[in-house]
């Protein structure tokens, strides 16, 4: 996983070239964010589509005033902020309640060399998609985009000490879930 | 694993709790937080987009920035209509004033002049064509000629 803050030049670079050159840029935004975006949106709206809707209206949006991305002190977790709000709209406006027994809805990638793993992939997201919304977004943010909790804070809107704590609950829960479910998960 | 002393998971799920806060029974040690972090970890990649989620974005992206484009130079139209119009009103007005000086009479005030004065309307031809030229006379500046 990259640097954060690298990763942050990276998308500030991107934005800089779609307020330059327009529409045409955006596939370099594409390809270097909509697999995290897509992922942690997953984890917001419970649903693959919902995601995936909820990225694409961030990136037009970015794609109609890129220079706000481009000028935010931290373009990376302004961009999740982004595709957070757009998934929080899509969930108020569908009004549904995310009850997710499976992982159906999802369209997922193994190379062959991890088709062992598979089992583990697959309790891992049926754990996060156990906790509530509030929890797994900061586990989200803390583990696969490596943000510090004054970054998840300000991507969530809330104090980091309160993203600290639902950090620490999300990982007692998922201690418990991956455990009930077997022990070769975490090996 | 053995050092987790979660047993179960019915800890309350209150948000606002301070940072170092301990715990207890549900408190996770670090060597097993690692080892969960880094499984939490290796599953990352699991989920992907779907394929046409990337032709669909940009073709949203294309849509929505010539809507704009369209809707920037309907705006910009309207602008301008708007200011010529307020621009040209009072020079309409001032034109307008001068056309009443400038105009000759028509075919109606000869014959309304004709029936008033009851003559003829060649007559009343004459007396209208009169009546034009002292008012244009009456109009134009003769102090200033005379002075000279």
């Amino acid at each position: 996983m990259s640097n954060p803050t690298s990763f942050s030049e990276r998308v500030r670079e991107s934005a800089q070239c779609i307020a330059e050159s327009g529409a045409a840029a955006l596939s370099g935004l594409y390809d270097l964010t909509s697999m995290r975006l897509v992922r942690f949106a997953v984890t917001i709206t419970r649903n693959q589509h919902d995601a995936e809707d909820a990225v694409q209206a961030a990136l037009v949006r970015v794609d109609g005033n890129a220079k706000l991305l481009s000028r935010a002190d931290s373009p990376w977790p302004y961009l999740l902020q982004m595709v957070r709000n757009e998934s929080l709209l899509i969930l108020r406006r569908k009004r549904r309640v995310a009850i997710v027994s499976n992982l159906t809805d999802l369209r997922t990638h193994r190379s062959v060399d991890e088709v062992e793993k598979e089992e583990s992939y697959r309790a891992v997201w049926m754990a996060i998609r156990s906790l509530p919304v509030e929890q797994s977004e900061v586990v989200v943010l803390k583990i696969w985009e490596e943000l510090t909790f004054a970054q998840i804070a300000e991507v969530l809107g809330l104090p980091a000490a309160t993203a600290a704590s639902r950090y620490r609950y999300a990982m007692q829960k998922l201690a418990c879930e991956l455990r009930s479910k077997t022990a070769e998960v975490l090996l | 694993m053995t050092d987790m002393r979660a047993e179960d998971c019915d800890f309350d799920e209150n948000d606002d709790f301070d940072q170092n806060e301990d715990f207890g029974e549900n408190r996770v040690s670090p060597e097993f937080l690692k080892l969960l972090e880094a499984t939490v970890q290796s599953a990352g990649a699991y989920v992907i987009p779907s394929d046409n989620l990337r032709p669909h974005t940009l073709e949203a992206a294309r849509d929505y920035s010539s809507d704009r484009r369209g809707t920037y130079v309907l705006a910009k139209f309207a602008l301008t209509i708007a200011i010529l119009g307020c621009v040209s009103l009072p020079v309409i007005d001032r034109l307008a004033s001068w056309h009443d000086r400038v105009n000759s009479p028509t075919t109606s005030q000869i014959l309304e002049i004709a029936q008033k004065k009851s003559v003829g309307i060649d007559w009343g031809l004459f007396e209208a064509f009169s009546e034009l030229r002292q008012n244009q006379a009456s109009r134009f500046p003769t102090q200033v000629l005379k002075r000279k």
